[in-house]
């Protein structure tokens, strides 16, 4: 995409040596990258040609294809990566970062005080409190409380409603950092990560299980025990079940959030015993003399 | 969440190097049990640690200092963004007598 000379682009001549290629693009770099110059909001779209143009020089032997004009200066470019100001500028994820007061400079807070503290008449609401908690599959299914600890040694109670999803974001009101001159408290943002569990898998509110089940369960029918998160269930087969069917628990699933819930999906699994036992070795040898083998019949049918 | 093999894979740093970082206090990653958990927030930040060494030649003082100070910045940053809302809150002729305040004092 980019046609510019890169070249020009850094400011040097054809001739440039390595080095002057690297102090060439320190100094632009310094005033372009978007992390040093995170009030420049065009700092991304020049500071991306930059490093483009500076990847195909400064790697000799692009240069050289570049020179002899075999390659054009386009495909050097990086793709699009997330700068930190992004995330310091929004407090997401960033806010362990912030500068905090002890004694010395620190905190939007302090810079308020600082600015209007002389007049004792400022007010501002406390800044909201970003956390993370990892929770069991389960706890996501049945709700639970779980206790957070503040990084100012305090503690939080966070009720987990049923039903959460990974990623999602709680909100406790008032829960965030105290208010400034009488201003009302922050809240606390508490984002939500769920630990996949080792059986059960979510898809929106259903969830699926493979369920083992026996040759002689596949074959003859029967009532197996079915595990769900809330506990086990049985469920009727009939004669003949096959590997790959998938059979419906409804309402087993995960909770919805305002009442009423998912399914669960059961897909059968038939384990043959291991080791075989000579009985069934026996069996099958015997059927598979009179059937001709099922490969065999499979064959046959084929067109 | 973004584990640390990713984050080493990604800047091609060796495992030890982000140890060193998160030591340092340069990454501060949110804990699940004993093992360091990383962000979106916390991959870009290392993405500016690994420019600032290589494509800047910053050694560790000097990256110690920028980091430093950048915070400092994104915090007055976000101050001034404070005091911009409250003055977008303020009726229009007391915001004008601020605007004109501080392009007096400055």
């Amino acid at each position: 995409m980019t046609s510019k000379d890169p070249y020009q682009i850094l400011g040097v001549p054809r001739t440039a040596t390595a080095e002057d290629l690297r102090k060439a693009y320190r100094a632009l770099a310094k005033k372009h990258h978007p992390d040093l110059n995170p009030g420049d909001k065009a700092a991304e779209t020049s500071f991306k040609e930059i490093s483009a143009a500076y990847a195909l020089l400064s790697d000799a032997e692009q240069r050289a294809r570049f020179d002899r004009g075999e390659i054009d200066a386009s495909g050097a470019e990086k793709p699009e990566t997330a700068y930190y100001r992004d995330y310091a500028a929004r407090g997401a994820g960033a806010d362990a970062y912030r500068p905090t007061g002890h004694g010395g400079f620190g905190g939007a807070e302090d810079i308020f005080a600082d600015l209007f503290g002389a007049r004792g008449n400022f007010r501002m609401r406390g800044q909201d409190l970003r956390f993370r908690l990892t929770i069991s599959f389960l706890d996501a299914y049945q709700g639970a409380v779980q206790r957070l600890t503040l990084p100012d040694g305090g503690t939080i109670d966070v009720r987990i409603p049923q039903g959460v999803e990974d990623g999602q974001i709680l909100r406790l009101a008032g829960k965030g950092a105290a208010g400034i001159g009488g201003g009302p408290p922050g809240d606390a943002l508490i984002e939500i990560a769920v630990t996949p569990d080792s059986h059960f898998q979510r898809k929106g509110n259903d969830i699926h299980l493979d369920l083992p089940i026996s040759l002689a369960d596949a074959v003859l029918g029967g009532r197996v025990q079915v595990p769900t998160p809330g506990g086990h269930v049985a469920m009727t087969l009939h004669p003949g079940a096959n590997s790959g069917q998938v059979l419906r628990l409804k309402g087993k699933g995960m909770k919805r959030h305002h009442g009423g819930a998912g399914d669960q999906y059961v897909r059968l699994l038939i384990i043959l015993p291991d080791p075989i036992d000579p009985a069934l070795r026996e069996f099958a040898e015997a059927w598979r003399l009179k059937h001709g083998g099922a490969s065999q019949a499979a064959k046959e049918k084929t067109p | 969440m973004i584990e640390g093999e990713e984050i080493c894979a990604e800047l091609s740093i060796t495992t030890e190097r982000l140890e060193i970082w998160v030591r340092q206090g340069w990454l501060l990653p949110a804990r699940e049990g004993d093992r360091p958990s990383f962000g979106p927030a916390d991959l870009a930040r290392a993405r500016l640690i690994a420019s600032l060494s290589r494509d800047f030649g910053a050694n560790e003082e000097g990256i110690d200092l920028i980091l430093h100070l950048l915070d400092q910045v994104h915090d007055l940053r976000r101050a001034l963004q404070a005091t911009r809302i409250a003055a977008d809150r303020m009726d229009a002729k007391a915001r004008e007598e601020l605007l004109r305040y501080l392009s007096e004092e400055s």
